[in-house]
């Protein structure tokens, strides 16, 4: 059964469609890839699945429950977790603090029980703080724990946003362009990540992405979207020869040079 | 029906005060998205200014009998430069500096500048308030029942067309223009080759001059300049601009008129000692319900 | 990693004197070159405390400005919190001993504001939320004990005991009104709020005057009865002193050990970015009401000490001006950080009223009475000074305690 269902969903600002009835099922523990060329509405799909906007019409349901139109927390609660194209880490906190607010859900500190400092808190906190650094070092951060978010280098910046989604413990991670502004060599670690993230972790992942080598490698499926309309979906290879595709593509030349290198 | 229209006339009255201070603060806020808190305060100085230059030409010459026009005047111009010129220090001292700083680091300096004023005009009046001469006739026109001062009818025409004056600065002037298009998005009218700080400043003047004529005529229709004069009817004022959707130089105007109406019909019902309060409730509600103001368009809060 | 590395930027990032200059992070490279630099930082302090504790005013000034001293000493000195503690709690105990009665109002008002700050900080420092209208909480305590206590309103609790009934009330109290007025005004943006809150704080003193039946008007209320500690009344500025200093104690140590908590992280998050706070599995609107109640309990507990201390309130004492000391104390000492509200009251508070009759003439400026006149002056210039020179306050928050030794990494648990 499909995990995620989007269904007949449109989002507009001030007259400018941004999504246009869109519908679309994701299985789960498996790894959609969401491309279309820039402004064609992917990161708006992102904000609609996790709360940041509202539907304008259409529903979304993940898991057998309605979540459009929940508040932000809910929707974590409910089991979804993203990052965002532009980072927005809590730059004045640490890396590991990062982490520990994404686990938030998953501690029961309140005032009382963190004033008076019980002997169960204490434990949880350092049970939270001991998988924290797991995650940390899960996304190859081992050893920058205590590092102030804003010093990290941008690679390592879009892998805490991942672990502090991670420590949600979502069963669906949504990764808006998790590449973007990273050389090969690092893509090629973040396509690692997020194959473990479903092998290991038996998560649900959907990202959206510019590189066609990431998409085409690390996607089993793939829906395209432009000028807010879904245009095509399907299997890597399939989508590829979509002529619509490679229209919406064309004098973009992303699909070309960077699928063919 | 004549009480009515007694209510009407006076909520005009101190509407268009609203109106014209709120252009300020919907100016500023329109292209920095700060609430510049000291604006109040840029009436207040308006007001001493007013108040200075018309007891300087009492004390030294009977100008203020034979040609009040001219002294009067004399008085709005110089409170409006006064006011604009100690908005460019403000801006340029206290605001620009924290223009990329996190929200509250400008708005907490703006109230460190609106203490700040405050409290030197408190010291060099040593905490005494100034009585203006008497430029206007303190007498009325009697139509029935309703009384309408001279001064009154002087401040209605003089928030009319200070505010027709601004609306066609904004709509017609390149200056005005710009200030549109930083509004809009600062960067893309910076790269469009619009000079931002220029503009910002310009903004800063422009809602300085209207709130140091405002503090003169006001000035004389109270008779009296107080150190504290520029709180309340500041937070008003910014009341009226998000009354009108705050950034929106019409609903600011409509948003001031709209709260001295609804103020002066309040003293009716609830007395005058809760005036400030229907305002500030009036404040609240709107925050709270249509926070894009009561005749702006909704927009989308995250981005 | 190299456990190494991330132990010395465990350090670098507990160490207050990274914030303090330049200079200082580069002589940090030695131990040595370290402490120098610290010294240098730190002396100036002192010494400023002392040239002005020399200068021209003379009533016992000098034992305000000796506390001055040796607590921003102690504060800034110590790294473990520990020492500067004992000495503090030590100085704060004797010192009023010593003093005059007026001297130990001073005192009172330090302690007292203190207090105030304390709670502010949690709103305005911990979860980010600009509240200019703090005076609404520290009156509402201020009343209720008033009104229950004062003779002309019957007084109907027994007097000797009442105090220690209507504390936690108050501040029970003043947390309920501190979520009805934040239930409606939290979804609104940071300067919205502080706008707000302000009018919040109008509004309430704008009401104590009018309802001249329930508080007796601008006519204010009178005979406030003292506290009793078992038999002895605690009637004099020391022995409220004291009550206010365990308040700060019990209150600092609250709001320090919540802030270090999973509660304090979701207020830092917060206060970084709502939003992505939010997605993160933060109920943001109860965190933010919790802030808001914890600030305005403390407020209110404030406000029951006040009206005893005063044994008379009028609805003036509790204006916009109260609001605006608190939030600069907050800020200029150091937003977050309770050492930092404790020096800022002692700047804010303490400074004016040693200074109060302090006059300067140089060339043709003379300004007399400075502390007393010019406070607000300096209050106003110092805010902007403050966010354009040292956004972080005098002394900076520290940063936390990190949760993380890299011992824990030795051993991990295979994750589940
Ligand atoms: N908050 C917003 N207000 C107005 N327009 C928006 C907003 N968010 C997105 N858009 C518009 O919606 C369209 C799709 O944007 P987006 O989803 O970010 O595209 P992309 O596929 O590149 O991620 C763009 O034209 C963008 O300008
Ligand atoms: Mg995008």
């Amino acid at each position: 059964m499909a995990i995620l269902s989007v269904r007949h969903v449109s989002r507009a600002f001030e007259g400018l469609i941004a999504l246009n009835d869109v519908s679309m099922e994701v299985e789960a523990e498996t790894i959609v890839g969401v491309i279309g060329p820039n402004g064609a509405g992917k990161t708006t799909l992102f904000n609609l699945l996790t709360g940041f906007y509202r539907p304008t019409s259409g529903e979304i349901w993940f898991e057998g429950k309605r979540v459009d139109g929940l508040p932000l927390h809910r929707i974590a609660a409910a089991g979804i977790s993203r990052t965002f194209q532009n980072i927005r880490l809590f730059s004045n906190m640490t890396a590991i603090e990062n982490v520990l607010v994404g686990s938030h859900l998953h501690l029961s500190t309140n005032i009382a029980t963190a004033i008076l400092r019980l002997p169960f808190t204490v434990k949880q906190e350092k049970r939270a703080v001991q998988s924290a650094v797991e995650t940390l070092r899960f996304v190859g951060l081992a050893g920058r724990e205590n590092e102030l978010a804003w010093n990290l280098a941008y690679g390592e910046q879009r892998r805490l946003e991942i672990a502090r989604a991670l420590a949600v413990r979502p069963r669906m991670l949504l990764l808006d362009e998790p590449t973007a502004g990273m050389n090969p060599g690092e893509s090629v670690d973040m396509i690692r990540l997020i194959r473990a993230l479903r092998d290991d972790l038996r998560m649900t992942v959907v990202l959206i992405e510019h590189q066609m080598r990431v998409v085409m490698g690390v996607c089993e499926y793939i829906t395209v979207l432009d000028h807010g309309e879904k245009i095509s979906e399907g299997r890597p290879e399939d989508v590829q020869k979509d002529q619509r595709v490679i229209e919406a593509y064309l004098g973009t030349g992303a699909l070309l040079s960077e699928g063919a290198s | 029906m004549q009480e009515w229209i007694q209510l009407l006339i006076d909520g005009i009255t101190i509407g268009g005060v609203y109106a014209v201070i709120a252009l300020g603060y919907t100016l500023v806020y329109g292209v920095l998205r700060m609430i510049n808190f000291a604006h109040g305060e840029l009436f207040m100085m308006g007001a001493f200014t007013g108040y200075y230059t018309l007891n300087g030409f009492e004390k030294h010459s009977s100008l203020n009998d034979s040609v009040p026009v001219l002294t009067i005047a004399i008085a709005i111009v110089l409170g409006m430069v006064v006011a604009v010129t100690l908005a460019l220090v403000m801006e340029r001292i206290a605001y620009r500096p924290l223009r990329r700083a996190p929200r509250l680091a400008p708005l907490i300096s703006a109230i460190g500048v609106s203490i700040l004023l405050r409290n030197i005009m408190l010291r060099a009046t040593n905490a005494q308030g100034k009585v203006y001469p008497k430029v206007f006739p303190r007498t009325a026109v009697e139509i029935g029942e309703i009384r309408l001062l001279y001064v009154q009818i002087f401040l209605i025409v003089l928030s009319f067309v200070f505010l027709g004056l601004l609306y066609l600065f904004i709509q017609r002037t390149k200056a005005g223009v710009a200030i549109r298009a930083v509004a809009e998005d600062r960067d893309t009218a910076s790269l469009m080759g619009i000079n931002v700080d220029r503009t910002i400043m310009t903004t800063f003047a422009v809602g300085a001059a209207l709130a140091g004529a405002a503090g003169v005529v006001y000035g004389m229709f109270v008779t009296t300049a107080t150190s504290g004069m520029g709180f309340i009817p500041g937070i008003k004022a910014f009341t009226a601009a998000v009354l009108g959707g705050i950034g929106s130089v019409p609903g600011a105007m409509a948003g001031g008129y709209f709260l001295g109406i609804s103020e002066a019909i309040s003293t009716k019902f609830f007395g005058a000692q809760y005036k400030d309060v229907v305002a500030f409730v009036l404040l609240v509600a709107v925050l709270i319900f249509r926070p894009w103001g009561l005749f702006g368009k909704r927009e989308d809060k995250r981005a | 990693m190299k456990g190494s590395g991330s132990l010395s930027s465990l350090r670098a990032a507990l160490d207050p004197g990274r914030y303090w200059s330049r200079a200082g992070e580069q002589l940090q490279t030695t131990t040595s070159g370290a402490a120098v630099a610290r010294f240098g930082q730190y002396a100036v302090l002192p010494l400023l405390a002392i040239a002005g504790g020399l200068g021209p005013s003379y009533f016992g000034i000098r034992w305000t400005f000796a506390i001055l001293v040796i607590v921003m000493y102690a504060l800034l000195r110590s790294r473990s919190g520990l020492f500067g503690m004992v000495v503090l709690g030590a100085m704060l105990v004797y010192l009023p001993h010593q003093m005059d009665t007026f001297e130990r109002g001073i005192m009172f008002d330090i302690a007292l504001y203190a207090l105030l700050g304390i709670g502010l900080n949690v709103v305005v420092g911990y979860a980010g939320l600009l509240d200019l209208g703090y005076v609404a909480f520290f009156a509402s305590g201020a009343y209720l004990y008033a009104l229950i206590s004062a003779p002309q309103f019957g007084g109907g609790f027994d007097v000797g005991t009442s105090f220690w009934i209507v504390l936690p009330m108050a501040m029970v109290l003043a947390a309920l009104v501190g979520i009805a007025l934040g239930v409606p005004v939290l979804r609104l943006r940071g300067d919205y709020l502080a706008i707000v809150t302000l009018g919040f704080g109008e509004i309430i003193r704008i009401m104590i005057n009018n309802q001249d039946g329930v508080t007796n008007g601008p006519v204010g209320v009178f005979a406030i009865p003292k506290p009793h500690f078992g038999s002895t009344e605690l009637s004099g500025p020391v022995e409220l002193y004291f009550v206010v200093l365990a308040g700060c104690f019990v209150a600092a140590f609250a709001a320090e050990r919540i802030r270090d908590s999973r509660v304090g992280r979701a207020w830092e998050a917060i206060r970084e970015d709502e939003d992505v706070a939010s997605s993160m599995g933060v109920n943001t609107t109860a965190y933010k009401l919790m802030a808001f109640a914890i600030g305005a309990a403390i407020g209110g507990g404030g406000g029951v000490i006040y009206s005893a201390k005063q044994s008379a309130v009028f609805p003036s004492d509790f204006n916009l001006d109260v609001s605006i000391n608190v939030l600069a104390l907050v800020i200029i000492g150091g937003m977050g950080n309770v050492r930092g509200v404790i020096l800022g009251a002692m700047l804010l508070i303490g400074l004016p009223e040693v200074l109060r009759d302090f006059s300067i003439n140089i060339a043709f400026i003379h300004l007399d009475n400075l502390g007393a006149d010019y406070r607000l002056v300096i209050f106003g210039a110092a805010l902007v000074a403050v966010m354009i020179l040292r956004p972080e306050g005098l002394l900076p928050a520290r940063r936390r305690q990190a949760q993380f030794e890299p011992a824990d990494v030795l051993e991990p648990e295979v994750a589940t």
